[in-house]
């Protein structure tokens, strides 16, 4: 029984010091999407259901202007600037610019799949910030050149996954600050 | 209060770091870009549990736990390429979207004769185009004319002329840029008494025909009674395409289009003898 109680104290002390030491570098605490329930001024969405759907609809939108953007050749690819960042906008425009390249064009629709939600932030507008694990599937997307023949690999991994992340703007309209290839091992 | 506070802060950031795996929201996290083209044509570089200097990069920033290790080099034994980790994820290999087949309707059909091209596609050699498929292209209607110059006498033969010549028309095939080029074989009448008649030609003048006027030729028609007609020619045209880069083929089937259609005013015409030429004397006996 005493060595409980020394085992208890010196575990106590420890987790005490421990704390101690931690909270001299641990910076204030970032709300989470699942405080929700803590009363504030407006949080932006009700619960992390509704920002998840939120954040699906808007990678939905997102994949549909991009099948729209390569089945017209990657043609019209300023399309897709409303609906992300400059930074992504870039990238996107490199990858449109091979079916231009290759006077080449999709056929059919990528799809998606939300693996799970990794954070969450929407106490605020201004500081919303949704990221998810997402898998696209882009076994339904054919692109063929001018002529109808295919330039898909053989090897073509249909299934890739991604992380994406969403920031709020102005207009109250999620906006895709970071699409990144995960790579480590497959969620998907 | 104030360590209870940051003991929460501190359970709130610990529940975030024990997520799937490493985060994105850190602003260091390098973002793996993959273009559209060569996700949809390829595969996204570093995918996948690709491979990365001999061993797996499990992620960056994966820390917690302590003593976890880094993870780096785990999966050397995997080295066969960069996809083998798809379907090790979570021990429910053949369940994630990742190891279906392709069973899309413009899936390959890799046979001697179609290998790497979409059936219904150009490259399709089984392609076959129809007349219906010409939605498109909208050839010329034919000119049409007769003599006498719209009208007719009952009873003599009035000679009708179509025209209409081998044209080409540029647009969109089955979603493909593609030339269709028509070609006249036939005419079809329809004389608006109730008469038709299939001729091979558009007819000529009589004129160019050498034939004296009221000759019957072979795209004449007689009415046999006086009255007001509308006279409809439709050429029947035949069709090739093709698709840029590529030869002619056929397109199968024939279609008709209409001229406008063309009065003709048949009068009843009387044999009478008069003395001189009634338009020299047109108040002469007889006229």
């Amino acid at each position: 029984m005493r060595t409980v109680k020394r085992d208890l104290l010196v575990l106590g002390s420890m987790l005490l010091l421990g704390m101690l030491a931690l909270t001299g570098c641990t910076p204030e605490p970032t709300p989470r999407a699942s405080e929700t329930s803590v009363p504030t001024d407006g949080p932006v969405f009700a619960s992390d259901e509704e920002a998840l759907a939120a954040a699906t609809e808007a990678y939905a939108a997102y994949l549909r202007t991009s099948d729209e953007i390569s089945a017209a050749g990657g043609v019209g690819a300023e399309r897709m600037e409303p609906l992300v960042s400059a930074e992504v906008l870039t990238s996107e425009l490199e990858g449109f610019q091979g079916f231009v390249e290759a006077n080449a064009r999709s056929v059919g629709v990528t799809t998606f799949m939300v693996h799970s939600m990794q954070s969450a932030k929407f106490l605020r507008p201004e500081e919303t910030i949704i990221s998810l694990y997402v898998c696209e599937d882009v076994s339904g997307l054919e692109v063929v050149d001018s002529i109808g023949n295919s330039l898909v690999s053989a090897s073509r991994e249909t299934i890739t996954p991604f992380e994406v992340q969403f920031q709020m703007d102005g207009g109250l309209q999620l906006i895709l600050e970071f699409r990144s290839v995960w790579r480590g091992e497959s969620f998907c | 209060m104030l360590i209870s506070r940051r003991l929460w802060g501190l359970i709130a950031t610990i529940a975030v770091l024990v997520g799937p795996v490493a985060l994105a929201a850190d602003p260091s996290f390098a973002a793996s870009t993959c273009g559209k083209f060569l996700q949809a044509t390829d595969s996204c570089p570093e995918a996948n549990g690709a491979i990365n200097n001999g061993g797996v990069d499990l992620s960056a920033g994966y820390e917690t736990g302590g003593g976890q290790g880094s993870g780096n080099g785990a999966g050397n034994g995997a080295g066969g390429g960069a996809g083998s980790g798809a379907g090790e994820s979570g021990g429910d290999e053949g369940s994630g979207p990742g190891a279906a087949p392709v069973v899309d309707p413009l899936a390959f059909v890799r046979d001697d004769f179609t290998v790497n091209c979409i059936p219904g596609s150009p490259c399709d050699p089984n392609l076959v185009v129809r007349v219906s498929d010409l939605v498109n292209f909208q050839p010329a209607a034919p000119s049409q004319t007769m003599e006498p110059g719209g009208w007719s006498v009952a009873g003599l033969p009035a000679n009708f002329i179509a025209s209409a010549s081998v044209h080409s028309r540029t647009g969109a095939l089955l979603g493909y840029p593609a030339e269709v080029r028509f070609t006249p074989v036939g005419y079809r009448w329809t004389y608006g008494d109730g008469a038709q008649a299939i001729t091979d030609s558009g007819g000529a003048t009589w004129a160019a025909l050498g034939l004296p006027e009221f000759s019957r030729t072979a795209t004449s028609h007689t009415f046999a009674r006086p009255g007001s007609y509308a006279v409809v020619v439709a050429v029947v045209y035949s069709a090739v395409y093709r698709f840029a880069g590529l030869a002619w083929r056929p397109v199968e089937g024939t279609l008709a289009i209409s001229a406008s259609p063309l009065g003709v005013i048949v009068g009843d015409a009387q044999t009478v003898l008069v003395n001189r030429e009634c338009t020299a004397h047109p108040a002469g006996p007889g006229c």
